[in-house]
């Protein structure tokens, strides 16, 4: 009887010490092999967009290899605090997930952006990790060499291998740029549809069927783990963080820890808010003008063609430096190489041939931000 | 009746009383002409454009101005103001790339026809009847040269051979050098660099003055022809820095996130005038370079009023 006793005790003794210790139970060492030493891994997201105003959500996964102390926080694309999903919680160790319903710490749906998160863990023993993508990911150039048209469903596709921001710019060869398509807008990975009927920004000219057209679609890699959100049309990104979200606080600056795989794009570095096509404004203020009655301007003798910069932009564009350029009917026309605003250029219509043309105006930062303007004008003699 | 003679009295008194206030508040107010510091003395003039109707025009004040003088009356720009060296005239460019000189007494505007095609910001020589301008060159889009044009002889010369885009020439107080600013780069850099060039008088012999790999622009000699003032975003964004370039050293007057730009010295050296839209306008700013002391100068005295393009005599 004593035999069968300790016999019995010595299994479950020898088929604890083979069982998997419950989670909850560990305090020490690693909790996945693939984790190895750090304190956070296996971070993923349950989607790459959503849209919060129907309701939808992000999921958050991750690992803690450790109870920890956690703080989740989102961030928008100028790393300006968007919400704190929690704020030194203890958690895990254990698979986590944390839910962002797309609302910011006053509860308002964000505007339709890319967003990226950090979370920060403080385990037991004061070990600290942080999982911020920016230290590792984001703003590698990218340029996409084939596109397709298709004029009739008027719709523009591409490919993009990672989610990333993107540029399309159309103009004519040595000649203007004429429409700003994709303005540096998030996009996820796989084939995009871009609408597009053909023409120019002000549709006075047909451009996908121009023998010098051009077009270019260059974009940079986001972060790791970012989420497009969409769905909200009350409001934009830069409308809110101009009016709405200006006191955030920012995310912490931190070194990137790695070498990039292909050169950093200079774009990423520029505020999302102001790193876009501006408005521009073109006035003939000297009384002597006369319309047709479609509003097309009838010019002639000297013209002061006035250009001006949309007063929100003014600051902005000055600290860049700029230039304005002219062109008629797309060719190259005159230039004001250290450009201000306004600007009143004083267009000598002797040197132009009666008839109807197209004036452009571009404006170029020197840093790559281009406000572009088409009109229709007449000249007299 | 006497009451009523009392009345009137009071009524009379009180009315004289209420005209000498409506008086006092409607003379000009001082503050209006030229706000310097009390304790601020200028001297010299200083020329600037300012736009008040929709484009820029001529405008000076000395030290016995009660008020800015406008010198032009037309519809489009009036940039880049150059002081001749009697102080009598400013050579100035315009937004059509015409280049005028006007006397500030009569206000007479004179073209020069014999300079072909689009020509910007012009330097007075600072002894000789003779100006240095860019010249665009039509043919290639940002490429320029700098010609010089005696108003004497109404010739013009070629100042300098040199490849790609030179701005901003402007003369050495004695006369026998240029300093200007030559275009390196743009897209292929990744940034637009444009670097200090100094040239002898005769343009057979330029070098480069620093290798800041930034943009820099609108440089300005100090009178004593030591120092070299300019605008460069070496530091990220546009700062006014002073080059003392016989020592070799390099020093950062301003230091704001926003544009800093066009500097110019006044008459004794110790002032640095430039234009600042730190404020969200551009606007004319005095740095005293000895006590550090900065503050705007708001020409008409109404801050909505932008203001570019300086040069002090």
């Amino acid at each position: 009887m004593r035999k069968v006793f300790w016999s019995f005790i010595s299994i479950i003794l020898i088929f604890m010490a083979c069982s998997p210790i419950p989670p909850h139970l560990r305090d020490e060492g690693t909790y996945l092999d693939d984790c190895k030493e750090e304190l956070i891994c296996n971070v993923t997201i349950s989607t790459v967009s959503f849209n919060p105003k129907a309701g939808q959500e992000l999921g958050i996964y991750y690992t803690l290899t450790h109870r920890a102390k956690v703080t989740v926080q989102i961030f928008d694309p100028d790393h300006g605090l968007i919400r704190t999903l929690c704020r030194g919680i203890t958690k895990g160790p254990g698979e986590i997930q944390e839910i962002w319903n797309g609302r910011d710490t006053e509860e308002r749906i964000v505007p339709n952006e890319a967003y990226f998160f950090t979370i920060e863990a403080e385990g037991p023993s004061g070990k600290k990790m942080v999982y911020d993508p920016t230290t590792f990911s984001g703003g590698e150039e990218g340029i996409i060499s084939e596109a397709d048209f298709n004029e009739e469903m008027g719709i523009l596709t591409y490919s993009l291998p990672e989610m990333g921001r993107v540029l399309i710019r159309m103009g004519i060869k040595e000649g203007a740029l004429l429409n700003a398509l994709v303005d540096w807008e998030p996009r996820s990975p796989g084939k995009i549809n871009e609408y597009w009927n053909g023409k120019d920004k002000n549709n006075l000219i047909d451009l996908s069927n121009h023998p010098r057209s051009k077009m270019i679609i260059i974009y940079f890699a986001l972060p790791e783990n970012s989420v497009i959100t969409y769905g909200n049309d009350e409001i934009n990104y830069r409308e809110y963080k101009l009016r709405l979200a200006q006191n955030r606080p920012q995310k912490e600056t931190r070194p990137r820890l790695n070498m990039p795989s292909r050169p950093i794009s200079p774009h990423y570095q520029l505020s999302n808010i102001w790193d876009r096509e501006p408005k521009i404004t073109v006035e003939f203020p000297l009384k002597e003008k006369t319309a047709t009655d479609d509003g097309v301007l009838i010019l002639k003798g000297k013209e002061v063609v006035r250009v001006s910069l949309d007063k929100e932009y003014e600051q902005f564009f000055a600290n860049q430096q700029f230039e304005i350029s002219f062109f008629l009917d797309t060719e190259y026309y005159a230039e004001e190489e250290t450009g201000y605003t306004p600007f009143n250029w004083l267009w000598d219509l002797s040197e132009v041939s009666p008839g109807n043309h197209i004036l452009t105006v571009n404006i170029n930062s020197y840093k790559d931000q281009i406000g572009i303007l088409s009109m229709k004008v007449i000249v007299e003699k | 009746m006497k009451k009523v003679c009392k009345s009137i009295k009071k009524v009379i008194i009180i009315f004289i009383i209420w005209i000498i206030l409506l008086g006092l508040q409607l003379r000009p107010n001082p503050s209006y002409s030229l706000s310097f510091p009390k304790d601020f003395n200028f001297e010299g003039k200083l020329a600037f454009t300012a736009n008040i109707q929709g484009n820029w025009e001529l405008f000076i004040v000395t030290s016995n101005s009660k008020e800015p003088v406008r010198l032009t009356h037309t519809p489009h720009d009036e940039r880049c103001p150059s002081w001749s060296p009697d102080g009598q005239k400013i050579t100035y460019s315009l937004s059509d790339d015409q280049i005028a000189r006007i006397d500030i007494n009569t206000k007479k505007v004179t073209y020069f026809p014999q300079l072909e095609g689009r020509n910007i910001q012009p330097d007075n020589a600072p002894s000789e009847d003779k100006i240095i301008y860019v010249h665009l060159n039509p043919e290639i889009r940002d490429e320029t040269d700098l010609y010089i044009f005696s108003m004497g002889e109404r010739n013009v010369k070629r100042f300098l051979r040199q490849p790609s885009a030179q701005y901003y020439p402007r003369w050495s107080p004695d006369g026998r050098q240029i300093v200007y600013i030559n275009f390196h780069c743009s897209a292929d850099c990744g940034r637009a660099i444009q670097e200090l060039w100094m040239a002898k008088a005769d343009g057979y012999n330029a070098w480069q003055l620093l290798m800041t790999n930034s943009m820099c622009m609108s440089p300005a000699w100090s009178p004593d022809g030591e120092k070299i003032a300019f605008s460069s975003d070496m530091k990220g964004n546009f700062d006014i820095w002073i080059f003392e370039y016989r020592k070799n050293g390099l020093i950062q007057v301003t230091k704001d996130a926003n544009l800093d730009s066009h500097p110019c010295w006044s008459p004794d050296g110790q002032n640095l005038a430039f234009i600042s839209n730190r404020t969200g306008k551009m606007m004319i700013w005095i740095k005293d370079l000895k006590t550090e002391r900065l503050f705007p100068f708001y020409p008409f005295g109404d801050k909505s009023i932008s203001c570019k393009d300086l040069d002090w005599e």
